[in-house]
């Protein structure tokens, strides 16, 4: 018995040594209770104030899943058509915004399930660690969450203008990065990867970028769409430019980061030809000359299917498959080249090359890295791109190949 | 103060206990035989004259009912009045000696000098042969009683296997045993429990193979018994177990001839108590709880399959009620996004706490289990249509309860009627609401708390010098993987659970 009672005893101490500070069981809330925040839009107010705008998206379930499959409950409530909740709020702070937008919910907002954080161009220009500390910072938020620099607009009028649409935001966005990987000119980056990164690399980073669409369908004319638009590229915790779609796989290239992607080449009958890309890798090797370094190779090598063929041509000689490999490996050298040019232009060092010289030549580096964000927009950068072509998948030959011309 | 009032009374019931069962320093004469047994209906007195001589009368007393008639007048009677050799005779001496030999040819017979025996074997089913003038008896097992015959098993069936169960004779439940198990060293010890039901107990095992001093303790504890009568499987299980304290069960039961023969050739010691149609084994361990008659039937994998979704079902039925009220009340971002919000929406309209609503459910639950035991078979079926209407269909439809609460208590009944042993299912269910009022208190961390709390109760339990919990505990790590989770095919299991400490270590070459 004395043993029960001690038992009790330890369980109530320990219990009380919680640190709880308001009673000694934690608080609990009913899950009903909740709305389930999944897209935070970040900005800053440009009425000259310096406050801080919230805005966040949770699912519309008046209208969701709720109603309309409970099976002999009545039809929906009507009410909004609308995907989303949107709340928005500001504040001095973001945290100072984040609690009054509990005054416009009737439930209690829960952050626990962000998903998405949005940052308007006006608050990434300003300082983008500003406004991202509060949300790393704090333990309901998630620092799995993604991160988008919106371009072109602020996060709010994203949101705003997006519920319009057919489509819920988060859906869309977790899409949307399902879809950069497929093409791979943009890489999603979480809360805690972009952290890390701006450390590691001396405040810069490559945020991808979103912006608003509009495109016309067969049912109504100016349909609001999101797409994602290359990188945001942060040099000094402040955006300072954006690197398009058209380019901007080149950066992927670089940094081997391409899950996947399609390199459209002719074939020498001047008809299109897809290659699948399957791998990448790029090899950083840089020349030191006594300690000073005097240039940087990027040694690519590209690994590609053939996806589609155009033409009705034979494709057995050795000859057209290295024509379109040097084709190939001309655009991709292209594309990396730009990209690289217009980072070291806005003097970011976001394409984590000095990781790579640092594993490489540890001891070098160590002497250079004081000076690096001064050496590397000077110093000569070269790219060698090697692409192979390995398989022709389930056909050698494209159907059709014996028609007479 | 009270502690004497105690005492004294103890001593009491001590006294009037000893004086009634003190007839051992009594004589064997047919007076003291109808002053302890009186005068009761059922108890046939009759004096016959040997060969019809007056001068020798013998007094014949059996049990109306307990006893076969037609043997008693062919085998007993019959001998005694007609029989050639005891016409000469003149003394009561030769007769006692001649019929001890032979003369009254039966197969169970016993020269009685103790009066207390006497009546013991009279009470049992024998007739007894009073000699008055020589203080002795003969007595004759000639019991003839109806019986159940033996059945399928009805609580613990199996597809392949033994169809035999026990039945409520002991004598029989023993043969079968005896049938199964050929051994010239299986040991039957009996002992009598309870002062006024007088139920015969029988020890079994084999020896040279079973520890000694683990059937020395069930004997010794089976004659520390101080009851009026073992009626019921509890009288014995309750006085014999070690942790009196504690909702699980320490021996295991089963009605399986099979089950049992297989447990005392492991190096357990087997109870048959007279009477009941359950057979106790001893000692029993958690693991034992989880394994099925059918898993040394059937392949090894699929019984390994089985054994391990067992121990998933057992924390399933422990956790799940709890895990949920945890993750929705306080944990809400533990569940992933799509899940939370269909959770949320199927809520939204329910007024009581998830808490509330899981234990009205198990309370439901546990109303409908019994509701189902006590009805009488023919309107048995009205319990699911109650059962799956009303407390499931109507209160969602109601929005009484949430959809997904339903589930869970589903999945928690379901996960809990796949334990073998139902008293360990019952445990099982006790600590489940504790499960569920502490994660209610406070979430995840209780859950743990009271996780801690059952793996330290399970821990503090020894049966029979055995630790509960072995072979998971306190036993070197050996034999985790060979009878537990997993059931290893039967030519690795070479020897015999090292907890038990037999005699005989190996089971197989």
């Amino acid at each position: 018995m004395r043993k029960i009672l001690v038992g009790i005893g330890l369980v109530f101490w320990v219990v009380s040594l919680t640190g709880c500070e308001n009673g000694i069981l934690p608080e609990g809330r009913e899950i009903d209770d909740l709305q389930l925040v999944q897209v935070i839009g970040i900005d800053k107010l440009s009425d000259g104030s310096d406050d801080c705008m919230v805005t966040v998206a949770s699912k519309n379930l008046d209208i969701g899943i709720g109603k309309d499959s409970s099976g002999g409950m009545g039809g929906s409530t009507g009410g909004s058509t609308s995907k989303a909740l949107v709340l928005s709020a500001r504040g001095k702070t973001m945290f100072d915004a984040v609690r009054n937008i509990q005054t416009h919910s009737n439930k209690t907002i829960f952050w626990g399930h962000s998903e998405y954080y949005l940052i308007g161009e006006d608050a990434a220009r300003e300082n983008i660690a500003d406004y991202i500390d509060f949300f790393t910072r704090d333990y309901e938020l998630r620092i799995e969450s993604k991160v988008y620099v919106v371009k072109g607009s602020t996060a709010k009028h994203l949101i705003e203008e997006f519920n319009h649409s057919d489509f819920y935001i988060a859906d869309k966005l977790e899409s949307l990065g399902n879809n950069l990987k497929l093409l791979s000119f943009s890489k999603e980056l979480r809360v805690h990867e972009l952290i890390k990164f701006l450390d590691i690399h001396f405040s810069s980073a490559r945020i991808p970028c979103i912006h608003l669409v509009t495109r016309d369908t067969k049912e109504a004319k100016n349909v609001t769409d999101l797409e994602c638009d290359g990188y945001a590229i942060v040099s000094d915790l402040k955006l300072v430019g954006f690197i398009g779609r058209d380019i901007s796989r080149g950066i992927n290239f670089i940094t081997n980061t391409v899950d996947s992607s399609i390199v459209t080449v002719k074939d020498p009958t001047g008809q299109d030809v897809s290659l699948e890309v399957i791998d990448s890798n790029t090899k950083v090797i840089p020349r030191f000359k006594g300690d000073t370094l005097e240039s940087i190779l990027l040694k690519t090598k590209v690994i590609s299917n053939l996806g589609e063929i155009q033409s009705q041509r034979e494709f057995s000689d050795e000859s057209t498959i290295s024509f379109m490999e040097s084709q190939a490996s001309e655009i991709i050298k292209t594309e990396m080249e730009k990209a690289l040019e217009e980072v070291v232009k806005l003097k970011s060092d976001c394409l984590e090359i000095c990781d790579r010289i640092s594993l490489r030549r540890p001891l070098k580096w160590h002497k250079i890295k004081d000076e690096w964000i001064q050496i590397f927009p000077n110093v000569k950068i070269d790219i060698e791109v090697d692409s192979k072509i390995l398989r022709t998948y389930e056909l050698v030959e494209p159907s059709g190949y014996r028609r007479r011309e | 103060m009270f502690n004497k009032f105690k005492n004294k009374s103890k001593m009491e019931d001590n006294e009037i206990y000893s004086d009634k069962t003190e007839f051992s320093n009594m004589e064997v004469t047919i007076e003291n035989i109808r002053d302890i047994l009186s005068n009761s209906s059922d108890v046939i007195y009759q004096v016959h004259y040997i060969n019809g001589r007056h001068d020798l009368p013998v007094n014949v007393v059996f049990i109306d009912g307990l006893v076969d008639t037609k043997i008693v007048n062919d085998d007993v009677l019959k001998p005694l009045t007609q029989e050639k050799v005891l016409e000469e005779i003149q003394d009561f001496n030769t007769i006692i000696d001649l019929i001890e030999h032979g003369t009254i040819y039966h197969a169970s017979r016993k020269l009685q000098n103790d009066l207390e025996a006497t009546i013991k074997e009279i009470l049992n089913g024998a007739v007894a042969l009073v000699f008055d003038k020589e203080k002795k008896a003969i007595t004759f097992d000639i019991k003839g009683f109806d019986k159940r015959t033996i059945s399928e098993p009805t609580t613990e069936s199996a597809l392949k296997g033994a169809k035999d169960s026990f039945i409520e004779v002991l004598r029989v439940n023993t043969s079968l045993v005896r049938r199964k198990i050929h051994s010239p060293y299986l040991r039957i010890k009996e002992t009598i429990v309870g002062r006024q039901t007088r139920t015969t107990i029988a020890v079994i095992y084999i020896e040279s193979l079973t520890n000694e001093k683990l059937v020395d303790e069930v004997m010794k504890r089976l004659d520390s018994i101080n009851i009026d009568g073992a009626t019921t499987a509890g009288s014995i299980e309750e006085y014999i177990v070690d942790n009196k304290y504690t909702v699980f069960p320490q021996v295991l039961n089963t009605e399986r001839t099979d089950k049992f023969c297989h447990n005392i050739l492991e190096g357990r010691v087997g109870l048959l108590i007279d009477g009941l149609p359950t057979a106790y084994i001893i000692p029993a361990t958690f693991a034992m709880f989880f394994q099925a008659p059918e898993d040394y039937a059937q392949n090894y994998i699929i019984s390994s399959f089985m054994r391990t979704l067992r121990y998933i079902c057992s924390l399933i039925t422990l956790l799940l009620p709890g895990f949920y009220i945890s993750i929705t009340t306080f944990h809400q971002e533990m569940i992933p996004t799509v899940l939370a919000i269909s959770i949320i929406s199927r809520k939204a309209e329910v007024p009581f706490p998830t808490s509330t609503s899981i234990i009205f459910m198990l309370l439901a639950f546990e109303v409908l289990i019994e509701a189902g035991f006590r009805l009488p078979k023919t309107i048995g079926q009205t319990i699911s249509i109650i059962g799956a209407l009303v407390v499931g269909q109507a209160a969602v439809q109601a929005n009484i309860i949430s959809p997904v609460v339903v589930i869970i208590i589903a999945m928690t009944g379901l996960a809990g009627f796949t334990m073998p042993n139902q008293d360990f299912a019952n445990a099982l269910r006790i600590f489940r609401m504790l499960f569920v009022i502490s994660a209610t208190m406070s979430g995840l961390y209780g859950l743990a708390l009271s996780a801690l709390i059952l793996v330290y109760h399970l821990n503090t339990i020894e049966t029979f010098g055995v630790p509960y919990f072995s072979p998971f505990v306190a036993n070197e790590g050996r034999e985790v993987t060979k009878d537990t989770l997993i059931r290893v095919p039967l030519h690795f299991m070479k020897k015999r659970p090292s907890s038990l400490k037999t005699t005989n270590k190996k089971r197989q070459a």
